[in-house]
C-alpha cells in the first residue's frame, strides 16, 4: 500500500507543480472533506500534502470551472467514496445522533445539577453560624494560620 | 542482560502480587508487619522493573538487534538521544515504561507516608499493586519488549522518523507520568472506600497526587501539540485526533475533580461525586490507552498497535465494576453533611464548572467513539473530523471560560444581589472595553468576539480578586500593595496559584482564538522568483539535495522580507527516511510574538520550481506561552508551603489514624 502511494506521489509530482495553486474556493469545498488515501489518517482534504490529495483537488477545481455547484460535488464524492469521505457526519438519520447527543447531555447534565442543589436546599442539616461576610474566607484562613503556627511553635519547642 | 531483564519481570509478577495481598490481608487484620511487609513488596516491584528497564535500555544502546523490539524500534544511525527515546517509541517498551512509572509513583507515595494515613495507605499500596500486576502481566504475556529474534539482523529498522524529533523525547514520558499518575488519587479514592474512612482525609492525602499527573498531562498535551506543529505540516497543533482526544478527556476529569474537592473539603458535599470522579479519571486513562493500542479507531499518532485489546478493555472493566460496586455499597456513609444556603453561591459556580466540565468530556468522548458506534450499528463507515469536535467544543468551551471568570465572584455560603452587582461590574466593564477593542482592530468573527471579551471578562475577575486581596493584607498586615500581592501569593498559594493557572488559560484562549485569523495561501515558484503574502515577501532563493545514513534531505532556501527589511532565511525541507519509505515534511518557521510564517514545501519538480504552502498563524505564541505559565502556576500551587513541611513532621511523630495497639508497637 505504502509503495503504491508513493508511486502515485511521484508520479504526480511533477503534474501537481505544473499547475496552479490551489484556489480558495477549491479549499473552500475540500475542507468539508478527507484524504482517503489511506496513509494520510483523513487529513482534510483542503490541507492534506499527498498526491492523491491534490490530484483530487484537481478534479475538483476542474468540476468549479465547469460550473458545478459545492452541492453537486460533494453529493459526487459521497456517491464515490461513501459518507467516510466527509468531514463530519451528515446531520440525518442515525448519524443526526452525532450531533444531538452532546446537546442532550449537556441538557441532561444541568438538570443533574438543578435536582442536586434542590436536595441540598432541602437538607435537614443546618449550617454552622458563621457571620459571612465578604472577607470572613481571609479572615477565617488567616486566624486558622495563626492558631495553627502557635501549636506547632508549641509542639516544635517541647 | 535481556535474560536478566526477563527474569526480573517474572519476578516482578510475584513481588506485584505479593504486595497485594499482603497489604489487603495486614489491613483486614489490622497486622501491621504484614502491612509493611506489602509495603516492601511494592518497592521491591519497583525495583525489580527497575532492572528490566534498564536491561531493555542497555540492549537499545548496545545495538543488540537479536532482540525483536530493539531491531523494530532501533538502527545503528539514530541519534544516542532517540536510541534511549526509542525505550517508549514502540508498543511493548512503552507498555513496560509506563508500567516502571506507576511504580515509581506508588514507591515514592509509600515513602512521603510512613507514617501518615494509615487506615488509607494499605489500601492504597493494593490499588498501585493491582495496576502494577495488571501491566507485568501484560509484559509478559501480551507486550513481551524481551522477545528474541531467531537470528541478528545486521541492522534494525529504526525509530518511526516522524518520532525522530526532539519533542518527542520528552513528550510521551510527560504524558505517561500524567496518565499514570491518575493512579494515585483512584487508588486513594478506592482506599477510602474499602477501610470506610470517607471523610475528607483521602481528599487531602491524594491533593497533591492530583496536581502532579494533572499538571504532567497538561504540560504533555501542549508539548503534543508543538510537537504535531512542528513535524506533521498542517499549520495546527490540535487536530482532535483520538491519541490527543484519549489525553484530553482525563485532564478534563481531573480539572472538575480539582474544583469539586473543594466543595468536599469546605462543605463536607459531593462526597460520592468525588470518588467517582477518581474512579473515572483513572478509568479514561485506562480506556484512553487501551483505544489507541488496540488499533480499534484510527489515528495518525498511534505508533504502536497490537493485540493486546482484550487485556486492556478486561482490566478496564474489572476495575470499573469493582470501584462503582464499592462505592455502591457505601453509599449511605456518603450522605452530604450541609445544607445549601442560597442558589447564588460558589458551591452552584463550581457544581456549573463540573457540568460544563464533563459536558465537554462527554462530547469529545463521544465524537471519539461514534464512528465506531456508527459502523457497529449501521455498517456504515463515517468520519468525524476536527469539523464536528470544533463546532461542538467552542460554544461549551466559551461557557467554561465565562464560568472561568463568573465563579469566584460568588462567595461560599450566600452572595448578596447587592455584591453580585458590585462584583460583576469590573469584569464586565473589562469584557466590554476588550470586545470594543478588537471591534476597532477589525475582528469580525463572532466566535473570536465573544473569546476575546471573555478572556477580558476573566481578566477583570481575577485582577479584581488580586487587587481586593492585596488591599485587604495592606490594611490588616501594614504591607506595601506589592507586598501584599506577594504575600497572598505565598500565603494562600492554592487560591492564588490556582488564579495563576486561570490566567494561564486565558492565554491559552487568546493562542486558540488565533486560529480564526490564520491566513493560508499555497503557491510555486522558479527560483529566483518572489511572491506577496500578506504583509510578507518571500523570495525562493534555492534548492538543495542532500543524503545521510538514514535518510534524504532536500531543501529550499527563501528570504523573507517584511516590507524592505530582511527577517531571515527559511529552510522548508522534506525528507524521506530510505529503512521505512517514508517522507516527512519539516517546516521552518519566523516566529514572532505577534504571529508565526509557517512555511511548508510541498514539492519540487526536476527544474527546480517548487510548491510552498503557507500559513500565518496569530497570536500561536500565546498557546505556548500560556502553557508556560500553566505549568509554572501549578508548581507555585503544589509548592510545600512551611505549613506543609511542619504537619508533615508533625505526622511523622505522631501516627495518625491507627488504632492504639498499632501506633504502640510502632
Amino acid at each position: 500500500m505504502r509503495i503504491l502511494f508513493f508511486a502515485t506521489l511521484i508520479a504526480l509530482s511533477g503534474p501537481t507543480l505544473s499547475s496552479s495553486a490551489t484556489s480558495a474556493a477549491v479549499k473552500e469545498v475540500a475542507q468539508d472533506l478527507v484524504c482517503l488515501c489511506g496513509d494520510c489518517n483523513r487529513e482534510s482534504l483542503a490541507t492534506c500534502l499527498c498526491g492523491f490529495a491534490a490530484s483530487l483537488r484537481q478534479e475538483l477545481n476542474a468540476d468549479l470551472d465547469a460550473g458545478r455547484t459545492r452541492q453537486q460535488i460533494i453529493d459526487q464524492f459521497v456517491e464515490q467514496f461513501g459518507p467516510v469521505v466527509l468531514a463530519t457526519p451528515p446531520a440525518e438519520g442515525y448519524n443526526l445522533l452525532a450531533w444531538i447527543a452532546p446537546a442532550a447531555a449537556l441538557i441532561l447534565g444541568i438538570a443533574m445539577v438543578r435536582s442536586v442543589l434542590l436536595s441540598w436546599r432541602r437538607s435537614p442539616i443546618a449550617p454552622p453560624e458563621i457571620d459571612s461576610t465578604a472577607n470572613s474566607d481571609e479572615a477565617e484562613t488567616a486566624e486558622y494560620e495563626d492558631r495553627l503556627r502557635r501549636e506547632l511553635d508549641r509542639f516544635d519547642s517541647r | 542482560m535481556v535474560e536478566i531483564g526477563y527474569f526480573s519481570l517474572c519476578l516482578a509478577l510475584v513481588a506485584a502480587g505479593y504486595a497485594l495481598v499482603a497489604s489487603l490481608v495486614g489491613a483486614r487484620r489490622q497486622h501491621l508487619g504484614l502491612v509493611r511487609s506489602g509495603e516492601r513488596g511494592m518497592l521491591a516491584l519497583t525495583g525489580l522493573l527497575t532492572v528490566a528497564v534498564a536491561a531493555l535500555w542497555h540492549a537499545l544502546l548496545t545495538h543488540d538487534f537479536e532482540v525483536q523490539y530493539v531491531a523494530e524500534n532501533s538502527n545503528r544511525a539514530m541519534p544516542t538521544l532517540y536510541t534511549v527515546a526509542a525505550l517508549w517509541g514502540g508498543q511493548n517498551g512503552s507498555l513496560l515504561f509506563w508500567n516502571w512509572l506507576l511504580c515509581i509513583y506508588g514507591a515514592v507515595v509509600i515513602l512521603c507516608n510512613r507514617h501518615r494515613y494509615r487506615l488509607l495507605m494499605p489500601y492504597v499500596v493494593v490499588g498501585m499493586a493491582g495496576s502494577g500486576l495488571f501491566f507485568t502481566f501484560l509484559n509478559l504475556f501480551g507486550a513481551d519488549p524481551f522477545t528474541r529474534l531467531p537470528f541478528a539482523p545486521a541492522d534494525g529498522r529504526g525509530l518511526n522518523p516522524l518520532l525522530q524529533h526532539p519533542v518527542m523525547a520528552i513528550h510521551p514520558p510527560l504524558l505517561y507520568l500524567g496518565m499514570v499518575g491518575m493512579a494515585v488519587p483512584f487508588s486513594f479514592a478506592l482506599a477510602a472506600l474499602w477501610s470506610r474512612q470517607l471523610d475528607t482525609t483521602w481528599l487531602r492525602a491524594a491533593r497533591r497526587w492530583l496536581l502532579i499527573p494533572w499538571t504532567f498531562l497538561g504540560a504533555g498535551l501542549l508539548l503534543g501539540g508543538r510537537w504535531a506543529y512542528e513535524e506533521l505540516g498542517w499549520g495546527g497543533y490540535w487536530g482532535w485526533d483520538p491519541v490527543e482526544n484519549a489525553s484530553l478527556m482525563p485532564w478534563l476529569a481531573a480539572t472538575a475533580l480539582l474544583h469539586s474537592a473543594m466543595i468536599q473539603e469546605r462543605k463536607g458535599m459531593l462526597k460520592v461525586w468525588n470518588l467517582a470522579l477518581a474512579v473515572i479519571t483513572y478509568g479514561l486513562c485506562i480506556f484512553g490507552t487501551f483505544m489507541t493500542r488496540s488499533g480499534i479507531i484510527d489515528s495518525v499518532h498511534a505508533f504502536a498497535k497490537s493485540n493486546i485489546g482484550p487485556f486492556f478493555s478486561t482490566f478496564l472493566v474489572v476495575l470499573l465494576l469493582f470501584s462503582f460496586g464499592l462505592l455502591w455499597s457505601r453509599r449511605k456513609d456518603l450522605k452530604a453533611e450541609n445544607r445549601l444556603e442560597s442558589f447564588a453561591s460558589r458551591e452552584t459556580a463550581f457544581l456549573l464548572n463540573n457540568w460544563i466540565l464533563l459536558g465537554m468530556l462527554f462530547a469529545v468522548l463521544w465524537g471519539t467513539v461514534f464512528p465506531l458506534l456508527s459502523e457497529t450499528f449501521t455498517g456504515e463507515k463515517i468520519t468525524v473530523g476536527p469539523p464536528f469536535f470544533n463546532q461542538v467544543n467552542i460554544p461549551i468551551g466559551l461557557v467554561l471560560l465565562f464560568l472561568t471568570g463568573a465563579g469566584p465572584l460568588f462567595a461560599w455560603r450566600r452572595t448578596s444581589a447587592a455584591s453580585l452587582r458590585h462584583n460583576f461590574s469590573v469584569p464586565l466593564l473589562a469584557a466590554a472595553g476588550t470586545g470594543l477593542g478588537v471591534l476597532i482592530l477589525g475582528v469580525r468573527d463572532g466566535y473570536a468576539l465573544m473569546s476575546l471579551s471573555l478572556c477580558g471578562f476573566v481578566g477583570g475577575s481575577i485582577s479584581m480578586e488580586f487587587h481586593r486581596g492585596a488591599r485587604a493584607r495592606q490594611r490588616n498586615a501594614g504591607e506595601s500593595y506589592l507586598q501584599g500581592l506577594y504575600g497572598l501569593l505565598s500565603k494562600n498559594r492554592r487560591r492564588y496559584g490556582g488564579y495563576v493557572v486561570h490566567v494561564a488559560m486565558i492565554v491559552l484562549f487568546v493562542g486558540f482564538t488565533g486560529k480564526a485569523f490564520t491566513v493560508e495561501q499555497e503557491f510555486v515558484l522558479a527560483p529566483g522568483e518572489s511572491i506577496s503574502v500578506e504583509d510578507y515577501t518571500v523570495r525562493y532563493e534555492a534548492l538543495a539535495e542532500s543524503e545521510d545514513a538514514n535518510k534524504t534531505v532536500v531543501a529550499a532556501a527563501l528570504s523573507l522580507f517584511q516590507g524592505d527589511t530582511f527577517l531571515g532565511t527559511l529552510l522548508p525541507a522534506w525528507h524521506h527516511y530510505r529503512s521505512f519509505d517514508q517522507r516527512t515534511t519539516e517546516v521552518s518557521v519566523y516566529s514572532s510574538l505577534r504571529e508565526d510564517f509557517y512555511l511548508i514545501l510541498v514539492g519540487n519538480s526536476e527544474d527546480d520550481s517548487a510548491k510552498f504552502q503557507v500559513y500565518i498563524n496569530p497570536l500561536v505564541n500565546a498557546v505556548w506561552l500560556g502553557g508556560l505559565l500553566f505549568v509554572l502556576g501549578s508548581l507555585w500551587t503544589m509548592w510545600p508551603t512551611e505549613r506543609d513541611r511542619r504537619l508533615a513532621a508533625l505526622d511523622r511523630r505522631t501516627v495518625q489514624g491507627l488504632p492504639v495497639s498499632e501506633s504502640a508497637s510502632l
